[in-house]
């Protein structure tokens, strides 16, 4: 595929997923609330009038096509409606909270592209049986702990314990305090991006050019560096960037344990109010920064690797 | 280990690696079957304890008893009590019935969805196959606790709602994997073979593309299970899970949040169940990847 079709290409799948994913969402509010969203915003008691009015502003009286529209072109003017709970606009809400965790994502990222990394290339450079044993061992714990489990021991050991870090909230944007959750979030990720790189770099360190490399006099760890790694690195960078979406969603475990002022905390309290228009649109907005993330991916390495555009693209 | 004579031996003298290599082959697949057996015992031994817990001489893991109120592990209690005095060791047994009841009932969901749907891609032609897969793309991008906690939060908490939400966010994967398996099978001679005897499409179907399609959705299905049980602790952690005052190992570490000083027995417990536990099924998915997978000749060394 030529670079310019491939980008449309992948520019309309986006659209497609995109307004599928609002599709979704908007049949999961209106199918699936038991009596209707006048109800669950005003509760039990509310009288009919009250209910009557709500529907009409809510425009829930009109059939649900004419429902949809109202709906899509509402969100054309970036206007997620109006929190049930806050009586504020819910666009306002999400910027209010959104940079608190990109701030713990991007910390979580980083944590986990530094460790991930390293340790698939300690891996590859020392391959003794008895490291890869421990190292897929604990690989396999980090992807069966719970956040919250693993939040909690270590509050316990570096807050109550050893008291060296502050055990919740910002801290007024103490760096200090950014360590335990980003921890807590980048560790189940790590073992995935360490055993991808591994085996990405391993399987590159086979090919005949790291051979001639080695011919030449390199060792395997010069070999690695200036040669293997960069040319392996495509399918951890493809991971990454999906990660930062599942980061971003996942979060909100870890900023709940660590009271973290985040969208994900604040979309667990909306949820626990079923506050259902603040819910839905904080989920519309991490969705679709996951979308368009992993579309600004693919097409980074389309343009950079025709390999992908002949496919099906990195990501399948 | 970063001795530059073992690559370049092995690559001289292809007859002995090739032998060495099928050497390492038979060993390799021994010790996956060996992994697999101990993967299938432990989880039988899970299901064991979730079904003998009624059986079990447990106290009643609901009787809330304020005159013992989060008591150490002791005679009487052998895992202590928690806050309300509920004993803990009967706590832990019956919530592993909700954790693997979980697991297993949403992942079958998922998995019904995803049979159909990928078996539809695979057999309806383009426009049936491109509208599915672009419902699964849709789908995928949901973090699937975001998409639960927007079930959750229509729906209402609960165990069952559990059940939609992970199964409603997680067929994409089986349709996924179903699809391609079917579709690579169907190319394979002896389908062909089967056709020219002259058996029937859905006898082609069910006796041979179905069976040999499942494998990777197998060993997946094993991992997912694991995932569901982490979801499920995940949704009771936040209170949107399973509701008080039933025993879930989620709900029991969201209920002691912050007494990890005073009361460590009320911690630690639920967090290893649960690990242990995610721990067995992320085993199995890969003993069983390793053990089905006819390409898998040797111990991936590399």
């Amino acid at each position: 595929m030529p670079p310019n079709r491939f980008i449309l290409h992948r520019l309309l799948q986006m659209l497609v997923v995109l307004i599928g994913t609002i599709t979704v969402l908007f049949l999961v509010i209106y199918l699936m609330v038991p009596g209707d969203a006048a109800q669950v915003a005003l509760g039990d008691h509310a009288t009919p009038e009250a209910l009557d009015t709500l529907r009409h502003e809510l425009g829930l009286d009109q059939p649900l096509w004419n429902q949809y529209g109202i709906y899509l072109s509402r969100l054309a003017h970036l206007d997620l409606g109006t929190s049930y709970e806050l009586k504020r606009s819910v666009g306002g809400i999400i910027l209010d909270h959104l940079p608190a965790t990109i701030y713990l994502t991007v910390a979580a990222l980083i944590l986990e592209t530094v460790f991930g990394i390293g340790w698939g290339m300690l891996l590859t450079l020392r391959r003794s049986r008895r490291l890869r044993a421990i190292s897929v061992a604990s690989g396999a714990v980090l992807l069966a702990l719970p956040v919250f489990f693993l939040g909690l021991v270590l509050q316990y050991i570096f807050a109550s314990r050893l008291g060296i870090l502050p055990i919740s909230g910002t801290g007024g944007w103490n760096p200090l305090n950014l360590i335990l959750p980003a921890v807590t979030l980048a560790a189940a990720q790590t073992a995935i991006i360490a055993a991808v790189s591994r085996s990405s770099l391993s399987a590159e360190m086979e090919k005949s050019y790291i051979l001639a490399a080695r011919a030449r006099g390199l060792t395997r760890s010069q070999a690695m560096w200036r040669h293997a790694f960069r040319n392996s690195f495509a399918p951890v960078a493809t991971l990454l960037a999906i990660d930062f979406g599942t980061l971003l969603g996942g979060a909100m475990i870890t900023e709940i344990v660590f009271s973290w002022p985040g969208l994900g905390r604040m979309t667990y309290f909306a949820a626990e109010s079923r506050d259902v228009p603040l819910v839905v649109g904080s989920v519309l907005v991490l969705v679709t920064i996951f979308v368009i993330v992993n579309t600004g991916v693919d097409i980074i390495y389309g343009w950079l690797d025709p390999r992908v555009r002949a496919g099906e693209g990195v990501n399948g | 280990m970063d001795s530059p004579g073992t690559y370049l031996e092995t690559n001289l003298a292809p007859g002995s690696a090739l032998l060495e290599s099928d050497i390492a082959g038979r060993q390799a697949k021994r010790s996956s079957n060996r992994l697999l057996v101990a993967a299938l015992l432990m989880v039988m031994g899970l299901v064991l304890i979730a079904l003998s817990v009624p059986l079990l001489p447990l106290q009643d893991p609901i009787a809330t008893d304020y005159d013992h109120m989060a008591e150490p592990p002791g005679a009487g209690h052998l895992f202590g009590t928690d806050l309300h005095g509920r004993d803990q060791l009967s706590r832990l047994l019956w919530a592993s019935r909700t954790s693997l009841l979980v697991g297993v009932v949403a992942i079958g969901l998922a998995l019904l969805v995803g049979l159909i749907a990928g078996g539809a891609a695979a057999y309806g032609g383009s426009l049936v196959d491109s509208f599915l897969m672009r419902m699964a793309d849709i789908f995928l991008s949901f973090p699937i606790i975001l998409g639960a906690i927007a079930i959750m939060a229509v729906l209402g908490p609960g165990r069952r709602n559990v059940f939609i939400a992970i199964a409603f966010f997680g067929w994409p994967v089986f349709a996924r994997l179903f699809r391609s398996s079917v579709l690579s099978v169907r190319k394979l001679n002896f389908i062909a073979a089967a056709r020219v005897l002259g058996a029937s499409d859905a006898r082609i179907f069910l006796r041979h593309v179905l069976p040999n399609s499942l494998t990777p959705l197998v060993s997946y299905g094993a991992m997912a299970v694991g995932g569901a049980i982490l979801a499920e602790a995940g949704l009771s952690f936040i209170n949107l899970g399973v509701q008080r005052p039933n025993p879930s190992w989620g709900l029991m570490l969201s209920e002691s949040m912050g007494m990890f000083e005073q009361s460590p027995w009320l911690v630690i417990p639920p967090g290893i169940a649960i690990t242990v536990t995610v721990l067995i099924f992320i085993l199995l998915g890969d003993a069983a990847t390793r053990a089905l997978d006819p390409l898998n000749s040797g111990p991936d060394t590399r």
